[in-house]
């Protein structure tokens, strides 16, 4: 294989939420960034293919077709977020999946395009307070914030 | 079998207190009512019989009143792609079970299938069917068919485009949020 061999000041592997910004920083920095995601292409607002669909559009009113979701989604369709308007923007838990240890168990949501998660959120953003920075130590989960509450505060 | 505001009242139950009873009724009762021809279509996981019999027995849970009931709305199109679609085999075979038993009771009590029974005759079966449905809680896993026919019967009927826009209120971008108003002055229930 030739291949074509680029020197890049960084990789941000991921278009979501948190590559898509560090993507913006790093370029605004002026380092030579490499973007890399799977899936398909997500051209806004053209590839929102539901968006304004009214319930009556959807064959299945929103219940979605239960036996797929069980077969091809058993983790995603447990999200908040998943559902007839925007099951094409997750990833298929059958051809994609993963293990953990039998006593950490983690319901991993996971997009599949451009864009990942940023097209599956709610569109709202709640204040924290200081007991959602401690969560994570308290409860021994995931990485301990680096900041609290009160590096924040306004 | 039940007016439509108890309808609604029970509807909010079973989707979580999503929807509320609605107090004027004949707001759009000029509206000429738009019914979904038949003709063309067929059931696939029902058979036709069995397909009327799910439309007769939704249009008894919401009967036409100032606005189209459930078959005019289609629901039983919906509870049939649902069946072929959506619900494992094991559900589904649950459910059409679940109709040969209406038709079993209805041969016990009135003598004939349910379909050829008097009006009066399915309404006190159905009337029947729904306490003995509603007096217990389901355990994990157990689905009693009136408790399904009844979801099945309200999603497909406040999420068709008439039991939407005409029996509930739509406005699918509300652009404000007012936590606290009279009733009265909203007439019905919001479609979500």
């Amino acid at each position: 294989m030739g291949g074509v061999s680029e020197p890049y000041d960084a990789i941000v592997v991921g278009s979501g939420i948190t590559g898509g910004w560090a993507a913006k920083e790093l370029c605004e920095k002026g380092l030579r960034t490499l973007m890399v995601e799977r899936g398909r292409h997500v051209e806004h607002g053209k590839d929102y293919v539901t968006e304004w669909w009214q319930p009556w559009q959807f064959a299945h009113r929103g219940l979605g077709e239960q036996q797929l979701y069980e077969r091809d989604y058993p983790i995603q369709s447990k999200n908040y977020a998943f559902g007839e308007a925007t099951r094409h923007f997750f990833v298929n838990d059958r051809e994609h999946p993963y293990i953990t240890p039998d006593d950490k168990p983690f319901r991993w949501i996971r997009g599949y395009q451009l864009g990942g998660r940023s097209l599956i959120w709610g569109r709202a953003c709640w204040r924290w307070s200081d007991l959602d920075f401690e969560a994570n130590l308290r409860d021994g989960h995931g990485v301990d914030w680096p900041i609290r509450y009160r590096d924040l505060a306004p | 079998m039940i007016d439509r505001r108890e309808a609604l009242r029970r509807a909010a139950l079973v989707l979580g207190g999503a929807l509320a009873a609605p107090t004027v009724a004949g707001v759009l009762a000029g509206c000429e009512a738009r019914r979904v021809p038949d003709g063309a279509w067929k059931p696939r996981a029902l058979t036709p019989d069995q397909a009327n019999l799910v439309a007769t027995i939704a249009d008894h849970i919401l009967p036409e009143t100032d606005t189209p009931g459930a078959r005019a709305v289609g629901v039983h199109r919906f509870i049939d792609a649902m069946l072929a679609e959506s619900y494992p085999a094991e559900d589904r075979e649950r459910f059409l079970a679940g109709l040969a038993d209406v038709d079993a009771r209805a041969r016990r009590t009135c003598g004939r299938a349910f379909l050829q029974c008097a009006t009066t005759d399915q309404r006190a079966l159905l009337v029947h069917l729904d306490r003995e449905a509603f007096a217990t809680t389901p355990g994990p896993g157990e689905a009693l068919f009136f408790r399904t026919m009844k979801k099945l019967t309200l999603v497909g009927y406040y999420t068709s485009e008439i039991g939407a826009t005409r029996e509930l209120h739509h406005a699918p971008v509300p652009g404000r949020f007012d936590g606290c108003v009279p009733l009265a002055e909203i007439g019905r229930a919001w479609a979500v």
